[in-house]
């Protein structure tokens, strides 16, 4: 890969320039709406900068390992960076009212540096620190504003979040005394064996899939999601979830022997199974838009585990995981933005009695479209891209149920997004309050899910980029 | 491992589950916060056994690892504290 600027610098400023606007939205408060969306673009631009700096590392204040934190930038972090950067700027721009709520920019800000520093984190301690930035930053995003609902759902929000990282925490711990490092290449190396390497792993993989909302631990996230404000449930369904997939994947990958990832396949398969039954299921019953869009999440999270039940005999199944991630962050994120806009038109969000918002809505309402195509992964939207290559990838492995699966998950979203398609059809009733919410929402959310439908194209580039580095 | 820095890891061990049990099983949201933090108490002190070396040369990672441990732990309670206040206040409305 070429470097045409210094690792050290680019990779120190992604986490760094969030950081400083962090301090920026305390020093400067009648600013920090501005500041935190300044900084959210900023971190867009930085991290297409970054992509000339794939390959690179960097040890923070000049320490190696075993002592020092690296920051590391391969292609997978790239990817997961680069699909997280958009969704924050344009949430950004699309909820500057919630970001003028008090202490909201400086938790958005706060966010966004935990998750760069996970996307990027090459320590497994520093993924900790990380990981507990984005739960507390998110779980004070939930309650911003909210009534007791939203209370009581950010404390079980934070409780499961607590629980996740104390469990990642003790493995981390075990890992430590077995090995006497915490940088997961050297860890890796020391290849261990046995108790010291399967209690750490079960510890880590049940706090990471607790964090990750992955079913059947799942029943925190429809309450957290479904009662914040839209952007920040865009930020929650379509990164912060994913940060703690992400780190176990890593994990699996990178740090555990091929054999054991082999061995605990099957459990990541029927997880997977479990999700999408029980999320698809669970969205096609709800009675509120958010709820429906939440329940969505949960299905949708189904495949990024099913894609890590193939990644030990297929290395195809880490782009169909990182395709996943992708689109269904790129389309959640641009569907709860305009949810948020047709409820708020509608004056409610129960999905049977919403109806078509108006003309104003243009937008909106084709973002709705564009991301339930990618969603239920028609082609040639990112969904589709995700879908076809695990289904090659399960298919050389030798399991043929999969790619039936696919489809028939893809026809149960089919089926409950079509209820929102259905609602957009419905006459607006008399009494429905007037007005219009601001064309760059709709603008942002339609932006959102368009490149949910791009990425379809970049089947390509995306796996070359993820199998520079394996 | 000598007697000690086993029954150091045992009560360790036995901490931390007691923790998880309060944090997993408790209906009271003040009795969950404080089991999260007897479970982050029990890995603090499994990374502080883990700092005594065999020769009795201590190790100085696994204390850093502590404070900041303990830093976060701090910043969760206080958050988890000001949710609960927020749950109560609410509820009375």
């Amino acid at each position: 890969m070429p470097t045409a600027a210094s690792p050290d610098a680019v990779l120190a400023a992604l986490v760094v320039l969030p950081l400083a606007a962090t301090l920026g939205t305390l020093v400067l408060p009648r600013l920090a709406p501005a500041v935190a969306t300044a900084a959210s673009w900023a971190n867009l631009a930085l991290v297409a900068f970054a992509f000339g700096t794939i390959g690179g590392e960097t040890w923070l204040a000049g320490w190696s390992a075993p002592l020092g934190i690296g920051l590391r930038l391969d292609g997978l972090a790239w990817v997961f960076l680069a699909f997280s950067a958009p969704v924050f700027a344009l949430a950004a721009s699309a909820g500057r009212a919630t970001l003028a709520e008090d202490g909201a920019a400086t938790l958005w800000t706060t966010l966004i540096a935990g998750v760069n520093a996970i996307f990027l984190g090459a320590d497994l301690f520093n993924l900790y620190v990380g990981l507990e930035v984005v739960s507390l930053s998110a779980t004070a995003l939930t309650a911003i504003g909210a009534g007791a609902a939203a209370a009581r759902a950010a404390l079980r929000y934070l409780f499961v979040g607590l629980g996740g990282s104390l469990l990642y925490l003790m493995a981390v711990a075990s890992i430590y005394r077995a090995t006497g490092t915490l940088d997961m290449g050297l860890v890796a190396s020391i290849g261990l064996q046995g108790p010291a390497l399967a209690a750490p792993l079960a510890f880590a993989t049940a706090g990471l899939l607790l964090k990750g909302g992955v079913a059947p631990f799942h029943f925190w996230l429809p309450p957290a999601h479904g009662n914040a404000a839209p952007i920040v449930s865009a930020a929650l369904s379509a990164v912060v979830v994913k940060t703690a997939l992400y780190v176990l994947l890593r994990l699996w990958l990178d740090v555990a022997p091929q054999t054991a990832l082999a061995d605990a396949a099957p459990i990541f398969r029927a997880l997977g199974l479990l999700a999408v039954v029980v999320g698809g299921v669970a969205a096609l019953r709800a009675l509120r838009l958010k709820a429906l869009i939440a329940y969505s999440t949960v299905a949708q999270l189904g495949y990024l585990a099913l894609a890590l039940g193939f990644a030990a005999e297929a290395p195809g199944a880490t782009v169909a995981f990182a395709a996943f991630a992708a689109a269904h962050a790129l389309a959640k994120s641009g569907l709860f933005v305009a949810a948020g806009m047709i409820a708020k038109a509608n004056g409610h969000d129960e999905v049977p009695r919403l109806a078509d918002p108006g003309a104003a809505y243009g937008p909106a309402k084709a973002a709705v479209a564009i991301a339930g195509g990618a969603l239920a992964g028609l082609p040639p939207t990112g969904g589709f891209l995700a879908k076809w290559t695990l289904a090659q990838d399960a298919a050389a492995a030798g399991a043929w149920w999969v790619a039936p699966t696919l489809v028939a998950a893809g026809l149960l979203t089919a089926a409950y997004m079509a209820r929102l398609a259905t609602a957009m059809m419905r006459d607006p009733p008399e009494d429905a309050p007037a007005g219009e919410d601001g064309p760059l929402r709709g603008w942002s959310a339609l932006a959102l899910a368009s490149a949910a439908l791009l990425l379809g194209f970049l089947g390509a580039p995306l796996a070359a980029l993820l199998e520079a580095e394996r | 491992m000598s007697p000690v820095d086993l029954l150091y890891t045992a009560l360790a061990v036995a901490l931390f589950g007691l923790g998880l049990g309060a944090l997993a099983l408790s209906a009271r949201p003040l009795k969950k916060l404080l089991g999260a933090n007897v479970m982050g108490t029990g890995v603090f002190s499994l990374l502080i056994v883990t700092a005594r070396g065999p020769d009795g040369a201590t190790d100085p990672v696994p204390h850093a690892l502590v404070i900041t441990g303990i830093v976060v732990t701090v910043a969760a309670t206080g958050l988890g504290l000001a949710l609960i206040r927020r749950t109560r206040s609410a509820s009375k409305d």
